[in-house]
């Protein structure tokens, strides 16, 4: 396996728009970086780009420093996962996984054995001597991983490969391709629009908006210091409280309206305070700071916990609550946010 | 109630079968008749009519041409037809559609006047020889069959497919013989079948493009027919009913036997 560094990729199809810019990353060796972002946000396109399947307008691709961005795509030693598996419909399993090997010229010895020992690995050996349309789904995916790995690719490219799979074969093969990556060290990159999915596989994660990155860190760091309320709104930040400059007492207090907040970013450069809807509390007594008072308008029970819309003189709140008794609409509570989890973004 | 209905059409499917093949059977019937003339009910039992099929130059120079004519005809139009296909669903043609209709255009066209258009064209004007001339006039009759059937397979097979060919190191001219025709096989027999049989029993294009030095078979038959009356024509009839099934059961059979091992 090999690292992979993504310099100013651009992509542009008329000329004008911009589907992509700007676009300079890198991948560490062993390493599995998720892409996400809602559809049309270009990871699709980033990732096609690096395969070799899409022109870049701009820009260039290098893997382990060497710059392939000319290399035509069957000339790269990368595999590739398809959200619609792609396997061969005519050729059988064995010969599936075996495709990229005989493309390579490999013997015929060779290619049984280690055909042989990636079906082992991925428990589809029983399987050998069937057909793409006799397995389900989840299998084939199977099969398509297999053929990825088999062929020892510089880079793992995935792209949404668990969005065909129903919710519960989507947590175990996601969990298989995480053990897998880690027993093998591949390098992969991995596009999805599922934050958990991606939150729970990855080493890091890319965020990407309207042709760019917004974010690009540790799943930790992002959850905890999301950079913009884009990036905060995509992971469940659902409250965002706006302001000015003139609103800013100083770099830990900024008041809006009535009521002045403490929070543990800094906000001189900030323009927006969030906080997740489970930390928010709601308190008896309004201590003034960093409390507001409010009026329920809808209640929800979510199992663990009862989620409730509030409105309030600062707009409209969304707020988690465990507690054994659903509160009723119309009833006026103080809302509190505790400093250390309101976070200041800067856009 | 749904026993009914399926009752109801089983007897309509039967009635319509039986409106369909009734012809046929009479063909089939007068073709052993002794009397001369194409008549029911029959006197005796001959094969002297399917006899002097073979008597007639004009049936078997006609057999020869048209077969030759509908297989040349026929690869020609799979020559054409596949990588225009393969254009139009694959890559960024523009006015993509405009192409698919102007392919498809020959069946909107009666054949009647492809024949006077090809005819007043192909032979009067540019000279074309006649067998060429009738290449021509048979490939335009089947290149439809080939574009719709092909199209239709094109878009149903996943274009990942490809690509996953390319990414695992085929270049894009090994994985169109390797990976896209396979997969598109059965439509690509299919379509052949189509032009094949068209080609074979057309009349009105082969009868422009006919010329004294080539005779087709089914407007050697119409000539027969106009100048005997008897039971000849109905004994080729037969011999070609069972040609032509037996080529689609040859065909039904290849591609069965091998979809049975998939």
């Amino acid at each position: 396996m090999a690292n992979l560094e993504v310099k100013k990729l651009a992509k542009s199809y008329d000329g004008k728009n911009k589907v992509l810019q700007d676009i300079s990353f890198s991948v560490n060796n062993g390493e599995l970086v998720s892409i996400l972002g809602p559809s049309g946000c270009g990871k699709t396109t980033t990732l096609r780009i690096i395969a070799g399947l899409l022109d870049e307008t701009s820009g260039q691709v290098l893997v382990d420093q060497a710059d392939v961005t000319k290399t035509p795509v069957y000339k790269r030693n990368f595999g590739m996962v398809f959200q619609s598996y792609a396997l061969f419909p005519h050729l059988n399993i064995f010969e599936n996984v075996a495709f990229g090997l005989k493309m390579r010229g490999l013997s015929k010895t060779e290619i049984k054995s280690k055909v042989e020992e990636i079906l082992e690995i991925t428990g589809l050996s029983e399987f050998a001597q069937k057909y793409p349309a006799q397995l389900s789904g989840g299998q084939q995916q199977r099969v398509s991983l297999a053929r990825a790995l088999v062929i020892n690719p510089q880079l793992l490219l995935m792209d949404e490969p668990l969005s065909n799979l129903d919710a519960k074969l989507r947590l175990k093969m996601r969990e298989e391709i995480r053990r897998l990556q880690q027993k093998l060290k591949m390098t992969v990159l991995f596009v999805t629009h599922d934050q958990q999915e991606c939150f729970a596989i990855s080493d890091r994660v890319m965020i990407m908006k309207e042709g760019r990155i917004d974010q690009y860190d540790t799943p930790q760091n992002i959850f905890h210091h999301p950079r913009t309320e884009y990036v905060a709104r995509f992971i469940g930040y659902d409250n965002f409280i706006h302001f000015d400059q003139a609103q800013v007492i100083d770099n830990h207090h900024v008041k809006v309206g009535n009521i002045s907040f403490e929070s543990i970013d800094e906000c001189e450069k900030a323009k927006v305070l969030t906080i997740r809807p489970e930390n928010i509390e709601i308190v008896d007594q309004n201590k003034g700071d960093n409390t507001i008072l409010g009026t329920i308008i809808s209640n929800e029970y979510l199992g663990q916990s009862f989620k409730y819309r509030i409105k309030t003189e600062l707009g409209e709140f969304q707020v988690e609550e465990s507690r054994k008794k659903m509160r009723l609409v119309g009833e006026q509570i103080n809302l509190e946010f505790p400093a250390k989890h309101l976070h200041a973004l800067s856009e | 109630m749904l026993d009914r209905k399926n009752k109801v059409l089983t007897i309509v499917s039967l009635i319509v079968l039986a409106i369909l093949m009734l012809p046929l059977v009479l063909v089939v019937v007068t073709s052993f008749n002794t009397q001369s003339s194409i008549s029911l009910p029959i006197e005796g039992f001959t094969f002297n009519w399917y006899a002097n099929i073979f008597q007639q130059p004009d049936f078997i120079a006609g057999f020869e041409s048209s077969l030759l004519v509908a297989l040349l005809a026929s690869g020609l139009a799979l020559l054409f037809g596949i990588p225009a296909v393969y254009a139009l669903t694959r890559l960024d043609v523009p006015k993509a559609s405009w192409f698919q209709s102007f392919f498809l255009s020959p069946t909107l066209i009666p054949e009647i006047v492809i024949g006077f258009a090809l005819y007043q064209t192909v032979v009067i004007t540019m000279r074309i020889p006649v067998f060429a001339g009738l290449i021509i006039g048979h490939f335009l009759l089947c290149l439809p069959y080939v574009i719709r059937l092909i199209t239709a397979s094109m878009l149903l097979l996943d274009r990942h497919i490809e690509e996953a060919g390319w990414i695992y190191g085929c270049s894009p001219k090994k994985t169109f013989f390797l990976l896209v025709l396979p997969n598109i096989k059965t439509s690509i027999i299919a379509a052949f079948m189509m032009c094949f049989i068209n080609s074979f029993n057309n009349i009105p294009i082969s009868l422009f493009m006919n010329g004294p030095s080539l005779t087709m078979l089914p407007p050697a038959i119409l000539n027969y027919l106009q100048n005997n009356y008897d039971p000849t024509v109905s004994a080729i009839s037969v011999l070609l009913m069972i040609f032509t099934g037996l080529m689609m059961f040859l065909v039904e059979k290849a591609i069965g036997i091998k979809s049975l091992t998939k």
